[in-house]
This record gives structure tokens, C-alpha cells and sequence, in this order.
């Protein structure tokens, strides 16, 4: 709602941080919170979904990388349900008897190249709002989950299991104790795992299997082998036999599996072999025959299996793919939907009770239909898009830029000037899939992005236009090997520098148009890696995807612009120091390394020029432990950082523009932090409203101090001003209270937009604009007073705040305002009387009061040095907001003081019910008052109200243009204010009229009677009044 | 902001030992009404008055909450001259508002009634939990600003959810999530943060609070401070009858 407050903290601490050797609590980052800006206008993969099907409005949404959502209302609103676990999600399943109990088994089971893992099963038995892991650990992906309908403790999870090694924790599992206990049902063997299960709905008993040989590697996919097939058990898993009558002989791979709700005895296939096709059994799986063979059922099995049977009727059978294939002949033919979703389709939820009523999973996100695919609504409020990097710009309210998986490349505000950062808000700058999308530093209209292979680009946002811009072989030379992430850099040193990388590094100084090889081959150019062609097992595939032997990192010493790093995707971190004439692969003197671990990123220090930071992800072969490095000495020695204290494979390391000893680290499973160079880390996690979601890229904006993060599960999240993280030291973590220094405040200038939206228009928030307040407690503060006053300079307090209260860092929101000037009752509201008036610029301090101490902190008030007006435009306006603030008091004091007289009249009409003559006198007095606060107030009912008739609303409305608004008020809204000085005076004159004529009387009557004299309430009573 | 104003009664809890239920909740509820100060302090209160300052930025608006045994409640919110009011007898309830335009009295929906009946509880929730029809579970422990807490939650006879976060150290009440299903098929949800515990006669109430309300993913607080708290002091029964709209 507000515009960013630009807080910037003062006193940037000499001292270097000194953290005690221990683990580093977490706590004491207590407020930080990362903000999610999306955005959700493209979404992003959900790998399945499931619909209770007794309450069609409530639906669970299992996201690649972004956890579990939940709908209560047909997906009108979503509300994230997972982020205290792990955020890949392979398969949901609702206990339709119990629709509380929902089972969530995480790791996705499309097994793309960059696929997360999952850590297990987990079960909700309230709805989604607490979830408890149930065993499986080590299975890395669960594919399916199915609840015996007859018997709910009674599950079976199927799991593909690890992608990237052999395992032995594949399989089928079964629980009869509600998750307590898993049996292993069916295994068989470390590379086989089951992709899929179905049950037969008359008997649970009879289920069937797939089984599926499969594995990744950084530069190859295999599907398919010798042990795959289809297997089909009677007796609830005990024993199980493989089918084979009618079944493909030969090599098979992945399977997707379907037994028609409407007629038990149809099972379909679709079997991956060297004829894909959909196969289809009459007789519960015991013979089967091939049905079709669409084109589209060929299409990367490993990604597309999944097969839903139409609960009604047993010919139809829709099939994910990049189309959504849909067959109503028992599977014979098939048809892609024609409604206009996102391709790259996983799954299909269909409404039992209405099967026109569809619900599909996609690479974008959630669409409906409610014809059966032929046209749908994209659910545009599921902020789940897989981000790869960001990157910022130096715009005021700057953009952050970023590639998405299968979603292009985007940039969008940091904030806005309205009420939030919304849908509207992005645009595209790119297409494909997308990676690094980077703001030319020389000229800001220009956006370089890329998509899968190399596809660089460059991007105009005036024109809306795209060049390629991608360097290419010439004859004779080399084919160039691009990674499907290839790197685009900057210079530090010099803003009209640009890198990019095949297997050599290029750099350009034109904007991309022309390119300089700056090395040889980088890599190990191992032959053996480099058969893309090969990949994909039964089905080839290669999208780029296993592109490999390529460059994947650069970095350039922002003290030397001859420093250069680059490291490979297949391990080597080479390093040249004279602008890349020659290059010394210095992995080679990293002795713990895993070999051919891939560079995931390198960070050259600005602190030291022989300084650097490296991350290597050695995921894609089956170790998911972090690497994380720094060398000293130009890559001669290296430290390893963090350990086991970071959880996951990582992407990133980044080293903080401002203190030397604090660096980020972004994981699989989160973003990580050290403050003392790397002894001792801490997660930012949940609680600091970032899940565990795979953080990918870190940029630290260097004007605002925000972190943003490229999440890749969760879209874009930005820490907003880390300075407070900046300046702990140890010092500050033993006191029992420290106040962190206030950077001169200004008001934040925002708008306004006329637009209504419905609740299904996500909106992210904008970072706090309002002035803050940052202090370190060393723990909860249970008891006794806490609070601050805010006191101008002459001591006088402005406005109060009742502290907040939490262990670690606080950040307390206090607005700078005098309380709303008071007005008068009405049958509507004057709304001045809910906006207070703004404090003036100047010098100000916090009396802070905690228990028995007082500490008082400076702070001073100043115009926004970014504003279009003036300081004497806003001296100006704060005269006139005041005045309009004293005329609405004066013109109140005036009518809720004769108010309180009418109300005594009221009371003596009782005491002198048998004196006619001063009951006359009461109420005629009365009535008077009345008719003259009638003239001024509105007194008719409604909630509308002609603003332009009474005083009270003249006011009102005068005070409340003046406040939305900080430059100099208009000639006309001066002019009117001094009318008003006469108005006000007028109805003052008639009220002490009315009072001349009749209290003086009273009072006589009532000195007579014995009883005490009438009098107005004073005016200081008035003011002491809240 | 009606809602989340009448919410703040529910800090008054107590318990009495009930067997039969898992050890942990026993212990928690059991830790939590010892540091309120004991069963018999809490027992003994027949009817309360609180008076409550709200800060809503431009403008404080000030609350008088009364509670009487067995299950009455009255809130009394004045803003520009105006208040308005909420009465629950035990049975039936009914809002005066004076701020649209027409000063009605109008009869509390099912959903107000069952959210008002819970906080006119003088006892609280969790006290004879299962003599009103509720189920406590203990969830183990979270996280709560830095401190951890018991996490006891309970089912209502409605199936409504409140979670109460009892302080490890202390056994204060710090943290409640009220969760209601409403007849629309809806569900709504309100947080209150409690801190500054005073001891009043014997008995330590929470002088601050903080109210959270989510809003199209944006989490409003609003803090609310305790101006004053009598216990049994003279309170009739005319206070919790429908009230009348003043001419």
C-alpha cells in the first residue's frame, strides 16, 4: 500500500563481527521476513492435485518446488500448507472417507534435469494445517499414494526413488497402521523402482504396479530397461506376479497406469518400450492389447505418464503430455484439448459429480475447465514459478529480472507506487525457458535473457523487440556447447562489459552485437559426455538438457578486471589473472572435492583480490551433501565453509557488499547465512517467512541493501534492508537490549489505483513504508512495561507504540502521526476523524521504556529527497493540514459541548417534570440547540451523505485533501479554509446566542431549586477528552 | 474488528485437572493455570470489567468488555461519539452498530453466536474442555517470537480449532490461533499475541496484546492495551439484555 520507506540504518559498526563458536541461533534474526513478490501471472509446474470429491470447492495443490497450496473456495484464493517441509511435492492423496487426512509424499517424480528431492511421506489429519512426516526418508521421490478405500490406515506409496544413484529404498510400500510402519511390498533392484499403482475399486485387494528403470546423469537421461514392466497383485501386495500377455516384450520404461472407476475389470497402460503406445486389459490386467499409438504418446515419457480414467465412463481416458490427450474410444484414438492452458500437462483432477468439470496441473500453474478441456481459467494466484537467477536494476523502486522454468524470462517491480505488486505488473522480456535475465548497467533499456542451449538475446523494453545476440561457430571452429543454464555476467569494473560462455568465455563491448573468445576449452571436453544425441533411453531426448562439458559460472574481481572466474559443469574452476590470456584450473588443489563436482556458482571477493567463494553441486551424482569453498590465495589453498550446517546440494554463494564476514549461501532446501566468514551458519527459514524452498540466485541490491532471491518453487522473495543482519556483532547479541541507529526518515509518496479486483487477483506486498524502528532483545520479554513514545524536540510526546516483544531482532512500525483531529457524531463518519495528521519534518527522538530503563534514540524527520516537492510545498501543506486540524477541534468543541448540554436538559426534564415553566424553558433550549446543529451536522440516516452541504463534512473532506496529499495545497483549498474560519465563528456566535438567551434564565431556576448551575464544558476539558 | 475486540476475553483461562487425557496436555494445562495463579483464584471470579485501548494509527478506540458467569458477555466500543455494542446473555446475542447510517439492533448470525459464546466462557476453552464438548491434544512444541511453547489444541463440538501456545518457561498463555468453520462453507482465522503479564489479586492477566488478521496475504496487527481490569465488582443482569437504540 505505501511506497518503499527506504530505510537505511547509520553507525555501519568498525568493529568486525566476532559470533562465539557455536551454531548460530537462528532466533536472533527474529522480523527478518522475506517478502514474496511472485508472481503468479505465469505461475508455475504443479506435478499433481487432488479434489475432495464430497466438497468440490476444496482442492490440494502439489507443486514442483513450491509445496502443498490448498483451496477452499474452487481456487478463488490459495493458501500455502507445507512450508515448514519439504517443498517437492510427487504426489497427493485426499482420504475421501476423511477428507481431513490428506497424505503428501514429497520428491516429484518428472524426472527433469532439474528435478528437486523429496524427503518422505508426510500426513495432515486437519486439513492441511499441520503436517507430520511418516517415514519413507530415504525414498527421494514418491510417485503416488493410494488409500484403501475400505481401510484408510491402509496406504501404499509407490516410489521411482533416487534419480541421480542406485537405491535400495525404491519401491512399493505399504502401511496398515496408518503410516506408523511401512513394508517394502514389491522391490526390485537398486535401478528399479515403481513409477505407478493402481487399485481395482470393488476389491482393494487387487492392485497393479509399474515398475521403472531409470537414471540421470549431468550429461545423460536413461529410461527403460529389462526389469521394467507391469506387475499385478491379488492379495493387498503380499504377492505379486508380472504380466506379460499382451504386454510389449523387450526393453520397457516408463508406465502410467489407470483401472476405470466405472468398470473395474478395464485397465489401460500407457507403456513406454520402442513402440509406445496405450495398451488397454478387459479382464483386470490379465491379457492386454495395444490401443493406440497417437503421435503425442511418444512424448518424454520420463515427464508425461500419468493416466486418469474418467470416473463415469470406461472409454474415456485422458493422458498428461504436452498436450492433455483425451481418448472417449476405450483408447483407440486420442484428442488434444483445445482450451488455451500452459502445455506440459501432469495431471487431471475431475469432478465426480460433474465430469465436464476438470482441474489440470501444468508447467503454469492450475487450470479449470468446465467442457472438458475445451476452454479454461488459468487459477492466476498460485505464486509458484521455478526462478533459476534474478537480478536487479538501479531504478528507483527498482525491477528484479529472472528466467523460469518452462515460463521465459520476466521482470517486474520491487515495489510499486499502489497497493501492491500484482499480476499486472510484469512483463515479459524473453521466452522459452529461462535463465539469466540481466539489465544492461550501461543502459537500462535494454535486458539480456536467454533460453534453453544458449539462446541468448537481447531485449528492448521501449520497443518491445528481441535480438539474438548469441555467439556462434564459424567454419572450422568448434560447434560451441552451451549448458541449458549458460551464463550471462557483468563487469564490476566496467558497465559496458558483458560476458558469455559456451565451453570458451566471450565477452562483448557492444551490447552483445560482436563477441571476443577470451579461452580455450575450459572444460574437461570429456567425449564421453557429450552424447546428447543418445539421451533419453527407449525415447530419445535432448532439449539441452544434458548439454554438458560447458561453462556454468563466471566471475570477475571487482578489484581487478583481469581477475577472472569461471567454473564448468563438469568440475574444473579455472582462473586467469590477465584478462584470460592465460587460464590455471585450480580445483585441482582442492583435496576433499568430489571429483567432477559441478560449479554452481563463484563469488570474487571485493574485500581481496585473491579472494574467492565457490559453490559446487554434486547432486547429479547421488550426493546431495554442501560444497562450499573459499580461497585466499588466487585458488592455491581453500577452506571448506559450512559443513553439515547447511542442508542441501548448493547454487549459490554470495558475499555481502558491506561486511566482509557476512555471506549467503542458497541451498536446495533454503537460504543460509553466516556472520562471522563461514565458522558458524544459520537458516533463514520458515519463520523468517522463507520455506525450504531450492534457492537458486541472490542478489544484493547495492542502493537498498535488499537480498532477493530466486527461488525456484516460490517465485522472487526479497529480505528488504538487511542492514540490521549487517550489524550484529557480538556485542550487540550479549547486551539486553540494543537499539539499532536511525537512518533520517521521509514519507513515502504513493498513489492510488481505481481498480477493483476480485480476491482471485493475487497481490504480493510492497516492502513497509511506514518508519521503523529496528532494536535486538536477547530474549522474549514475558513481563512489565515495554513501550516507545515519540517525543519532538521540546520533550512534548507526539505518539506512542507498545513495543513488540520477540527474541532477536525487532522491527517496530510506528506511525508518525498526532492522533485524528476530533468531529462531531453524525448518522455517517467524518472520516478525518480516523486520519491523524503527520508529523512535520525535523529532529525527534524514541523515549524508550523497557521495565525500569529509559534509553532515547534520535531520529530526525526529513523531505524526501526523491520528491517532486519542495520543502516549502510541504511546509505548506503541513501549515494548512493543521489549521484544518484546529478548526476541526474548534468547530467539535463547539458541538459536542452543547451536546453535553442538551444532555443535561435532558436529565432536569426529569428533575422538573412538575415545573412547567422551566420545563418550557428545557425544551425550548433544547429544540434551539437542535436547529442550530441541524444547519451544520447532517441528521438525516443514511450512509450517504451530500459532503458539500454541512460544515462538519465540508471540513472533513477540506482536512482528509489535504493529508492524501503532501505537495503544496491548491489556491482553492486555502481560499476555502478561511471560509471556514468565518463558519466556524458563525456557529460559535449562534450557540452562545442560544446560551445568552436561555442559560442565564435556567441558571436562576436552577440556583432556585438548589440544584447546580448549567455550564458549557470548557474547552480544556474538551481536549483532555480521547 | 468486532470479532477480533470480543476475542481478546478468551485469555482468561484456567483449568481443572481432568484424568484420562494424554500426560502432556494435563501438564501443560496444568503448568499454564499455576502460573495464572492457581485454580482456586481463577474459580473465584464471578464477573469481570476490562477496559481496553485499541490503536487503529490515526485513531484510539477505547472498549469496555463485561463478563459474567455462567456465560454472559457485553462489549461497548466508542469511536466519534457513537458506540456500539455487543450483548450475549448465554443464549441469544444481538450487535448495536451506529455507524452505517442507522442505529439498529440486530440479532448475532449463527456464526457470531458461536464465537461469542466461546469467548464469554469467563473460564476459558480449556477449562472442563471436556464437559463442554471439546477434544485437547497436545502438538508438541513451537517456536513462539523466539521462545518455545507448548502447543495444546483443541476441537470444539462445533469442529472449530484453537490452538493455545503455552510459554515453556513461564507457563503464560502467549499465542492463540482461533480457527472457525463458518456456515458458508468458509473459514476464518484470528491470532493474538499476549505479553506485559500483571499479577491482579492474585491472578496474572495479559496487559498487551496484539490481533492479527490476515487479508488477501497481507497480516494486519493491531495492538490492544489493557487500561484497567476489576474483578467482582457489582455487575447486574440488565447489562447482557438486548440492547436499545437511543434516540
Amino acid at each position: 500500500m505505501l511506497k518503499h520507506h527506504l530505510w537505511l540504518f547509520i553507525g555501519l559498526f568498525a568493529a568486525a563481527p566476532i559470533i562465539a563458536q557455536s551454531q548460530l541461533d537462528a532466533k536472533i534474526f527474529g522480523d527478518i521476513k522475506a517478502r514474496h513478490i511472485g508472481p503468479s501471472i505465469m505461475s508455475g509446474r504443479v506435478a499433481c492435485l487432488d479434489g475432495v470429491n464430497k466438497k468440490q470447492s476444496i482442492l490440494y495443490v502439489g507443486t514442483a518446488g513450491g509445496g502443498v497450496w490448498k483451496t477452499l473456495d474452487f481456487g478463488v484464493t490459495y493458501k500455502a500448507v507445507f512450508d515448514k517441509h519439504n517443498q517437492s511435492i510427487g504426489a497427493i492423496s485426499i482420504d475421501q472417507a476423511h477428507p481431513d487426512t490428506i497424505w503428501a509424499g514429497t520428491g516429484e517424480s518428472w524426472t527433469r534435469n532439474s528435478v528437486s528431492v523429496g524427503d518422505g511421506i508426510y500426513k495432515s489429519t486437519d486439513g492441511g494445517d499441520n503436517w507430520k512426516k511418516m517415514g519413507l526418508d530415504k525414498t527421494e521421490r514418491i510417485s503416488k499414494i493410494i488409500i484403501n478405500p475400505n481401510n484408510p490406515n491402509t496406504v501404499y506409496a509407490a516410489a521411482p526413488g533416487a534419480l541421480w544413484s542406485d537405491s535400495e529404498d525404491r519401491g512399493l510400500y505399504k502401511t496398515t497402521d496408518g503410516g506408523s510402519t511401512w513394508n517394502k511390498i514389491l522391490y526390485i533392484n537398486p535401478q528399479t523402482g515403481i513409477s505407478d499403482i493402481a487399485i481395482d475399486p470393488s476389491n482393494p485387494d487387487i492392485m497393479y504396479a509399474a515398475a521403472w528403470e531409470f537414471r540421470r546423469k549431468a550429461y545423460a537421461f536413461n529410461s527403460g530397461g529389462k526389469n521394467g514392466g507391469i506387475y499385478k497383485s491379488t492379495d493387498g501386495g503380499a504377492t505379486w506376479k508380472k504380466l506379460s500377455n499382451g504386454i510389449p516384450a523387450g526393453n520397457l520404461g516408463r508406465i502410467g497406469l489407470a483401472v476405470s472407476p466405472a468398470d473395474a475389470n478395464v485397465v489401460y497402460a500407457t507403456i513406454e518400450s520402442k513402440e509406445t503406445a496405450m495398451y488397454r486389459s478387459n479382464d483386470k490386467g490379465e491379457t492386454w492389447t495395444k490401443t493406440g499409438t497417437h503421435n503425442y504418446i511418444i512424448e518424454r515419457p520420463f515427464y508425461f505418464t500419468k493416466l486418469i480414467a474418467d470416473p463415469k465412463d470406461p472409454n474415456r481416458i485422458y493422458r498428461a503430455g504436452l498436450n492433455m490427450l483425451v481418448s472417449t474410444d476405450g483408447g483407440k484414438s486420442f484428442t488434444p484439448f483445445r482450451g488455451g492452458a500452459h502445455g506440459d500437462y501432469h495431471d487431471v483432477w475431475i469432478n465426480p459429480n460433474n465430469t465436464d468439470n476438470i482441474v489440470v496441473a501444468t508447467d503454469g500453474g492450475v487450470y479449470v475447465s468446465y467442457d472438458r478441456g475445451s476452454n479454461f481459467a488459468q487459477h492466476r494466484n498460485l505464486p509458484v514459478g521455478q526462478f533459476y537467477h534474478v537480478a536487479c536494476d538501479n531504478e528507483e523502486n527498482y525491477n528484479v529480472y529472472g528466467g523460469l522454468q518452462d515460463n521465459g524470462s520476466w521482470m517486474g517491480p520491487s515495489r510499486t507506487l499502489t497497493g501492491s505488486i500484482e499480476n499486472r505488473n510484469w512483463t515479459t522480456v524473453g521466452w522459452g525457458d529461462g535463465f539469466w535475465v540481466v539489465p544492461d548497467p550501461a543502459d537500462n533499456n535494454f535486458v539480456y535473457s536467454e533460453s534453453q542451449g544458449g539462446e541468448l538475446q537481447r531485449y528492448n523494453k521501449k520497443t518491445k523487440t528481441a535480438k539474438s545476440i548469441k555467439p556462434l561457430e564459424m567454419a572450422g571452429q568448434p560447434r560451441y556447447r552451451y549448458n541449458w543454464n549458460s551464463p550471462i555476467g557483468t563487469s564490476p569494473t566496467n558497465i559496458n562489459k558483458l560476458y558469455y560462455a559456451a565451453q570458451y568465455l566471450f565477452v562483448s563491448y557492444n551490447k552483445g552485437d560482436s563477441w571476443e573468445k577470451i579461452s580455450p576449452d575450459l572444460t574437461t571436453n570429456d567425449p564421453v559426455k557429450q552424447k546428447q544425441e543418445d539421451s533419453g533411453g527407449l525415447t530419445s531426448d535432448n532439449s539441452s538438457a544434458e548439454n554438458h562439458c560447458t561453462i556454468y559460472s563466471i566471475s570477475e574481481s571487482p578489484l581487478n578486471e583481469k581477475v577472472i572466474w569461471v567454473g564448468t559443469d563438469d568440475g574444473n574452476v579455472q582462473l586467469t589473472k590477465d584478462a584470460g590470456k592465460t587460464w590455471n584450473n585450480v580445483v585441482k588443489n582442492i583435496k576433499d572435492l568430489p571429483a567432477f563436482s559441478w560449479v554452481s556458482s563463484i563469488d570474487a571477493s571485493r574485500y581481496s583480490e585473491g579472494t574467492a567463494y565457490v559453490t559446487f553441486d554434486n547432486h547429479t551424482q547421488g550426493d546431495m551433501n554442501a560444497y562450499v569453498y573459499k580461497t585466499t590465495d588466487y585458488g592455491v589453498t581453500w577452506t571448506r565453509l559450512g559443513g553439515n550446517s547447511i542442508k542441501g546440494y548448493c547454487h549459490v554463494v554470495k558475499e555481502d557488499l558491506q561486511n566482509k564476514n557476512l555471506l549467503f549461501v542458497g541451498s536446495e532446501f533454503g537460504l543460509f547465512l553466516t556472520l562471522d566468514g563461514g565458522a558458524n551458519w544459520a537458516q533463514l527459514d520458515h519463520n523468517n517467512n522463507i520455506p525450504n524452498v531450492a534457492v537458486r540466485d541472490i542478489a544484493i541490491h547495492p542502493k537498498t541493501n535488499d537480498l532477493a532471491l530466486a527461488t525456484h518453487g516460490r517465485g522472487i522473495m526479497i529480505v528488504d534492508d538487511i542492514t540490521p543482519i549487517r550489524e550484529l556483532t557480538q556485542e550487540i547479541l550479549n547486551s539486553k537490549f540494543h537499539a539499532f541507529a536511525i537512518k533520517p526518515y521521509f514519507y513515502p509518496e504513493f498513489g492510488f489505483d481505481a481498480i477493483s479486483f476480485g480476491d482471485d487477483e493475487a497481490g504480493f506486498i510492497n516492502p513497509r513504508s511506514g518508519f521503523v524502528f529496528t532494536y535486538y532483545l536477547p530474549k522474549k520479554h514475558m513481563g512489565g512495561d515495554f513501550y516507545v513514545d515519540v517525543l519532538d524536540e521540546q520533550n512534548k510526546k507526539m505518539c506512542s507504540k507498545i513495543a513488540s516483544k520477540r527474541k532477536g531482532i525487532n522491527m517496530l512500525e510506528i506511525d508518525l502521526q498526532i492522533k485524528a483531529p476530533k468531529m462531531p457524531t453524525g448518522p455517517s463518519a467524518a472520516y478525518a476523524g480516523y486520519y491523524g495528521a503527520p508529523l512535520k519534518a525535523g529532529n525527534y527522538k524514541l523515549k524508550v521504556v523497557k521495565d525500569a530503563d529509559t534509553t532515547y534514540v534520535p531520529f530526525s524527520i526529513i523531505n524526501n529527497p526523491n520528491s517532486e516537492y519542495t520543502a516549502a510545498d510541504k511546509e505548506s501543506r503541513h501549515a494548512l493540514m493543521m489549521k484544518i486540524y484546529k478548526q476541526c477541534n474548534d468547530f467539535t468543541y463547539s458541538i459536542n459541548s452543547h451536546d453535553d448540554v442538551k444532555a443535561k436538559l435532558k436529565a432536569l426534564e426529569k428533575e422538573f417534570a412538575s415545573n412547567e415553566k422551566v420545563k418550557k424553558m428545557l425544551s425550548e433550549y433544547a429544540s434551539k440547540l437542535d436547529a442550530q446543529r441541524n444547519l451544520v451536522v447532517d441528521s438525516k440516516e443514511g450512509m450517504i451523505t451530500d459532503g458539500n452541504k454541512y460544515l462538519r463534512d465540508k471540513l472533513s473532506n477540506l482536512y482528509i485533501q489535504v493529508v492524501s496529499y503532501q505537495g503544496k495545497p491548491s489556491a482553492t483549498q486555502f481560499e476555502k479554509s478561511e471560509a471556514f474560519a468565518k463558519d466556524i465563528k458563525d456557529n460559535e456566535t449562534a450557540y452562545a446566542a442560544i446560551d445568552s438567551k436561555y442559560m442565564t434564565a435556567l441558571n436562576k431556576e436552577l440556583k432556585a431549586a438548589g440544584k447546580p448551575e448549567l455550564t458549557v464544558m470548557t474547552r480544556a476539558a474538551f481536549d483532555e477528552l480521547k | 474488528m468486532k470479532k477480533h475486540l470480543i476475542l481478546i476475553f478468551s485469555l482468561f483461562l484456567t483449568f481443572q485437572s481432568l484424568a484420562g487425557y494424554a500426560a502432556g496436555v494435563d501438564e501443560v494445562i496444568t503448568k499454564y493455570v499455576n502460573a495464572l495463579g492457581g485454580i482456586d483464584k481463577i474459580k473465584a471470579v464471578k464477573n469481570e470489567k476490562m477496559v481496553i485501548s485499541v490503536d487503529a494509527g490515526g485513531v484510539t478506540y477505547t472498549q469496555t468488555m463485561y463478563r459474567k458467569r455462567p456465560g454472559s458477555i457485553r462489549s461497548e466500543t466508542s469511536v466519534q461519539g457513537k458506540t456500539s455494542v455487543q450483548v450475549f446473555n448465554g443464549t441469544q446475542g444481538w450487535s448495536l452498530d451506529p455507524f452505517s447510517g442507522r442505529e439498529t439492533v440486530e440479532a448475532m448470525t449463527e456464526d457470531e453466536i458461536k464465537e461469542v459464546k466461546m469467548e464469554a466462557d469467563i473460564d476459558g476453552e480449556l477449562i472442563d474442555f471436556a464437559k463442554k464438548g471439546y477434544k485437547v491434544t497436545d502438538e508438541g512444541e513451537e517456536d513462539v517470537d523466539g521462545s518455545m511453547a507448548h502447543k495444546l489444541k483443541l476441537v470444539t463440538d462445533k469442529n472449530d480449532v484453537v490452538y493455545f501456545f503455552i510459554d515453556k518457561d513461564t507457563g503464560l498463555l502467549v499465542k492463540q490461533v482461533n480457527k472457525y468453520k463458518n456456515e458458508d462453507g468458509s473459514e476464518s482465522e484470528g491470532t493474538m499475541m499476549f505479553s506485559n503479564f500483571k499479577n491482579i489479586e492474585g491472578r496474572m492477566y495479559a496487559f498487551e496484546m496484539e490481533v492479527s488478521q490476515s487479508y488477501q496475504g497481507q497480516v494486519y496487527k493491531t495492538p490492544v492495551k489493557v487500561v484497567s481490569v476489576e474483578v467482582n465488582k457489582e455487575m447486574g443482569d440488565d447489562l447482557f439484555q438486548k440492547p436499545e437504540v437511543k434516540k
